[in-house]
C-alpha cells in the first residue's frame, strides 16, 4: 500500500476544499416533529456509549413491546440455577458470575481467534496476491445498502472465503469435511434469512453490513468451539455435532413436519440455526474449558445456562447483529431453546398454526437433535480424525491395569509424535490435538469407545405426531467393544435414557421401545439386524483392529486379564495373600512382556519399511 | 492510543454535528438516520487504529457535513506517517545510504 502524502497533508485535501467550497449557507430553521426525538436521544445521551445513541437515533421511540428488556429470560436462568443447585452444588453459580461468561467477553476471545487466523492467512496470501479477508472494504462497498438479493450473494461469497481460511487451511484447521459443512450451512442461513424477510417474518431494512456480521459472528463462533472442543475428550461439541447432526437433524424434523402438511416458517428454521451455533458455547467459556483441559470432569455440568446467559446478553445488546437482526419475541425463543437445549420434552403438533404450537415444534426438533447425537461422530477429535489413538488406549489400558507407569508415559509421547507427524493436521490443529493428548490415561477408552456403537440414527414423523427414531447397531461395534472388554450396546442404553426416558432396557428381547408420554418411539436393528455397511471411520478402526500383531496382543492381554482378575479375587479371600499376589505380579509381567512383544513388532514393521507399518495415522 | 476510545470519541464527534444541526434545522430525520445507519455499519467495535484509519477517510463520502471530523483524523495519521518515514529516511542518510533514503522519501509522496 502506498504511503500518504506527506505534501499535502491527506489523502483527499484538494477535494475537501472543493466540497467545502460547495457548502451551501444554510438558514437556521426550527426542527420539524420528525427531529425532535432525534434530538431528544442526543440531547439525553450517554457520553461513555455512543453507540447506544447511533442505534436509537435508527429507532427514537420504539412502539411498546418492541423491544422487551429481556427480564423473564434472566429470571428462567436464574430458575436453573435454582432447579440445579443439589446438582452442582453451588459451583455453577459460581461461574455463572464469573466475568468470563459475560457476552462481550466470550465474543472478545471469538474475535481474537478469528483474527490470529485471519491475519495469519492475509499475511501470508498479501505477499503473494492482493487477497484480504478482512470485510472493512466490503463493509464500506455495501455501506447504506440493505440486505436484498443483490448484496446477498457478496455477502455469501465474503462468508465463503472466511470459511475456507478458518476450517480447511495451514492456518486455521485443515478439514475439507468442515469446510463443506460450515459452508452449505451458511448458505442455507442466508437463503432462509432472505425468505424470512419475504415471509415478513425479519425485517427488509437491515442493512447488508449488519448481515455480514452477524454471518461473520455465526462463523466465528462456530470455528472457536470446534478448536476448543479439539483440546479435549468431551464427546464433540464443535462443527461435528452443532452443523454436521444437529442442524441437519433440526432440519431433517422441520421436512418431516412440512411433509404432514404443518407449515415451519423461514425464521422458524432460522432460529434452529441460531440455536444450535449457540447452544453449546457454555463449554467454550474458560470456566468451562480450563478444567475440562486439565483433566477434570465436572465443569461442563450446566453449561445451557452459560450459553443462554452470552446468548441473552448480545440480544440486549441493540447495537449487535443478534439484538439488530431478531425481534424480541424470536430471541425469546433461541433463548429458550438454547437453556433447555437438552431436554426430554417433545410434542410435535400438526394442523396447528398457533405461535405456541409452532414454537413447540421447534423446541422439540431441538431436543429431538441433540439428545440423538450420540455415536461415532460425536467421539473427541482425537479419537475421530486420529484413530490411532484407539491403539494408544488400549495399549494404555494394558499399562494402567499392570502399574506401568512408564509405559503411561510412553505411550502419550508416541500418541504426540505421532500427531505431529500427522500431514492431516494443520499447526493450529496440532497444537489443540496435543492439548488433549497429554490428558490421554488409562481410563480415557471407557466414556469414549462405547461410542463406536452406531452412525446417524433415522427420523420419521407420523400423522398423528409422533416420532420415530430408527438406530442401527453398527457393523464393528461387538468388535471394538471387545477389544477393550466392554459391554455392548451400552451407548444404545444411554441413548434410551436421554431420548425417551427409559432406563435398563434388555436389548436382547426388545426392539422397539416407547417413550411414557407416547410421542417417541426408537427402534433399534441390533445384533443380526446390524449394519453390514462401514463408514469412512469404522473402515479405519476395521483395519486397526484386524491387524494381526495388533490382534494377537488383544486375545493374549484378554486372557492374561481374566487370569489376573481371578487371582486378584482369590487373593481378597484367601487366609494367605502373600502367595496369590506373587501370583498376580507374575501375571501382570506377562501382560507388561506381552505389550513390549506387540511394541517391538511395530518398531520392526516401521523401521523395515517394505514390510509396511500396521498402525493407522 | 486505545482503538475502542478513540472509535468512541470519533462515533461522539459525530453525535455533535448531528445533534447541532439537528437543531438548527440543518439536516433532517431521514439524514441524520442515513449517517446512523452508515457509522452503525463501518465503525462497529472491535476495530484496530489501522481500520479506523482506513475506514475513517471514507465516512464523509456521501456526507460532507462530517469533513469536519474526518479532516482532523487523517491529517493527524498522516503526520505520524510523516514523522516515521521523516525519521527513517535521516537513518538512512547518516548511515551513507542515500539512494534508500530517496526511494523512501519517493514512495512516501506517491
Amino acid at each position: 500500500m502506498p504511503l500518504p502524502s506527506t505534501e499535502t497533508g491527506g489523502s483527499k485535501p484538494e477535494q475537501v476544499t472543493t466540497i467545502i467550497k460547495k457548502q451551501p449557507e444554510v438558514a437556521q430553521k426550527v426542527p420539524g416533529v420528525q427531529e425532535k426525538p432525534l434530538i431528544d436521544v442526543l440531547v439525553n445521551r450517554d457520553p461513555d456509549d455512543p453507540d447506544s445513541a447511533i442505534q436509537k437515533l435508527l429507532n427514537p421511540t420504539p412502539e411498546a413491546g418492541e423491544k422487551s428488556d429481556f427480564t423473564s429470560q434472566k429470571k428462567a436462568e436464574e430458575q436453573y440455577l435454582v432447579d440445579t443447585q443439589g446438582k452442582y452444588k453451588g459451583e455453577l453459580d459460581i461461574r455463572y458470575a464469573d466475568p468470563s461468561t459475560k457476552a462481550d467477553y466470550l465474543q472478545g476471545q471469538v474475535t481474537g481467534y478469528v483474527e490470529g487466523v485471519i491475519g495469519k492467512a492475509s499475511e501470508k496470501k498479501s505477499q503473494e496476491d492482493d487477497v484480504k479477508f478482512s470485510h472493512e472494504d466490503t463493509l464500506i462497498e455495501l455501506s447504506g445498502q440493505k440486505f436484498d438479493q443483490k448484496t446477498s450473494g457478496i455477502v455469501l461469497a465474503k462468508a465463503q472465503e472466511r470459511i475456507s481460511v478458518l476450517f480447511n487451511s495451514e492456518y486455521g484447521s485443515k478439514s475439507p469435511e468442515k469446510q463443506r459443512m460450515v459452508a452449505e450451512q451458511t448458505k442455507q442461513y442466508l437463503e432462509l434469512f432472505s425468505k424470512a424477510q419475504t415471509e415478513g417474518s425479519l425485517s427488509n431494512d437491515i442493512s447488508a453490513g449488519m448481515v455480514i456480521r452477524l454471518v461473520d459472528e455465526n462463523i466465528g463462533k462456530l470455528a472457536y468451539q470446534d478448536r476448543k472442543a479439539t483440546e479435549n475428550w468431551l464427546g464433540d461439541h464443535g462443527v461435528r455435532h452443532i452443523v454436521g447432526h444437529n442442524i441437519d437433524v433440526s432440519m431433517k424434523l422441520a421436512d418431516e413436519l412440512e411433509r404432514n402438511g404443518q407449515k415451519v416458517s423461514a425464521v422458524d428454521r432460522l432460529m434452529m440455526h441460531q440455536i444450535m451455533i449457540e447452544h453449546d458455547m457454555g463449554y467454550a467459556t474458560d470456566v468451562v474449558s480450563k478444567p475440562i483441559n486439565q483433566g477434570g470432569f465436572g465443569a461442563d455440568g450446566g453449561h445451557n445456562v452459560l450459553a443462554a446467559k452470552s446468548f441473552r446478553e448480545q440480544a440486549e445488546d441493540t447495537t449487535s447483529p443478534v439484538g439488530q437482526v431478531f425481534s424480541s419475541e424470536q430471541a425469546a425463543i433461541v433463548h429458550e431453546g438454547i437453556l433447555h437445549h437438552d431436554s426430554r420434552a417433545v410434542k410435535f403438533n400438526l394442523g396447528d398454526e398457533s405461535p405456541q404450537a409452532k414454537k413447540e415444534n421447534v423446541l422439540s426438533a431441538i431436543h429431538v437433535a441433540d439428545n440423538t447425537h450420540a455415536f461415532e461422530k460425536k467421539l473427541p477429535e482425537i479419537l475421530y480424525n486420529h484413530p490411532d489413538t484407539l491403539r494408544i488406549m488400549r495399549l494404555m489400558k494394558t499399562a494402567g491395569e499392570t502399574g506401568d507407569d512408564t509405559s503411561i508415559v510412553a505411550l502419550r509421547g508416541q500418541l504426540i509424535s505421532g500427531i505431529d507427524k500427522n500431514s492431516a493436521f494443520s499447526d493450529d490443529d496440532k497444537t489443540a490435538l496435543k492439548l488433549a493428548a497429554n490428558m490421554i490415561s488409562k481410563g480415557s477408552y471407557e466414556r469414549t469407545v462405547p461410542r463406536i456403537c452406531g452412525n446417524k440414527p433415522e427420523f420419521e414423523i407420523d400423522n398423528k405426531g409422533v416420532l420415530t427414531i430408527d438406530v442401527t447397531e453398527s457393523a464393528i461395534h461387538r468388535e471394538v467393544v471387545g477389544v477393550f472388554a466392554q459391554g455392548q450396546n451400552e451407548q444404545l442404553q444411554k441413548f434410551l435414557g436421554d431420548i425417551a426416558g427409559i432406563k435398563n432396557v434388555d436389548l436382547r428381547n426388545v426392539d422397539s421401545v416407547i417413550s411414557p408420554e407416547g410421542t417417541v418411539v426408537v427402534k433399534m436393528r441390533t445384533g443380526e439386524g446390524r449394519d453390514i455397511e462401514k463408514t469412512d471411520y469404522q473402515m479405519k478402526i476395521d483395519e486397526l483392529i484386524k491387524n494381526s500383531d495388533f490382534s494377537s496382543f488383544v486375545i493374549e492381554d484378554a486372557d492374561l486379564a481374566a487370569d489376573q482378575a481371578l487371582l486378584q479375587k482369590q487373593a481378597e479371600s484367601s487366609q494367605d495373600k502373600s502367595v496369590q499376589l506373587e501370583k498376580v505380579e507374575a501375571v501382570k509381567k506377562m501382560r507388561r512382556l506381552n505389550m513390549e512383544v506387540y511394541q517391538d513388532s511395530q518398531k520392526e514393521r516401521e523401521r523395515i519399511p517394505e514390510k509396511g507399518p500396521e498402525q493407522i495415522v | 492510543m486505545d482503538p475502542e476510545v478513540y472509535r468512541k470519541k470519533i462515533e461522539s464527534d459525530i453525535l455533535k454535528i448531528i445533534e447541532e444541526k439537528l437543531k438548527n434545522g440543518q439536516m433532517d430525520a431521514v439524514r441524520a438516520k442515513e449517517i446512523a445507519r452508515m457509522l452503525l455499519d463501518r465503525l462497529h467495535p472491535p476495530l484496530t487504529l489501522e481500520q479506523i484509519y482506513t475506514i475513517v477517510p471514507t465516512l464523509d463520502d456521501n456526507f460532507n457535513e462530517l469533513i469536519s471530523v474526518t479532516l482532523p483524523v487523517m491529517q493527524e495519521h498522516d503526520e505520524k506517517v510523516r514523522m516515521i518515514v521523516t525519521s527513517h529516511a535521516e537513518e538512512l542518510i547518516k548511515s551513507g545510504r542515500l539512494d534508500e533514503s530517496l526511494q523512501i522519501l519517493k514512495g512516501a509522496t506517491k
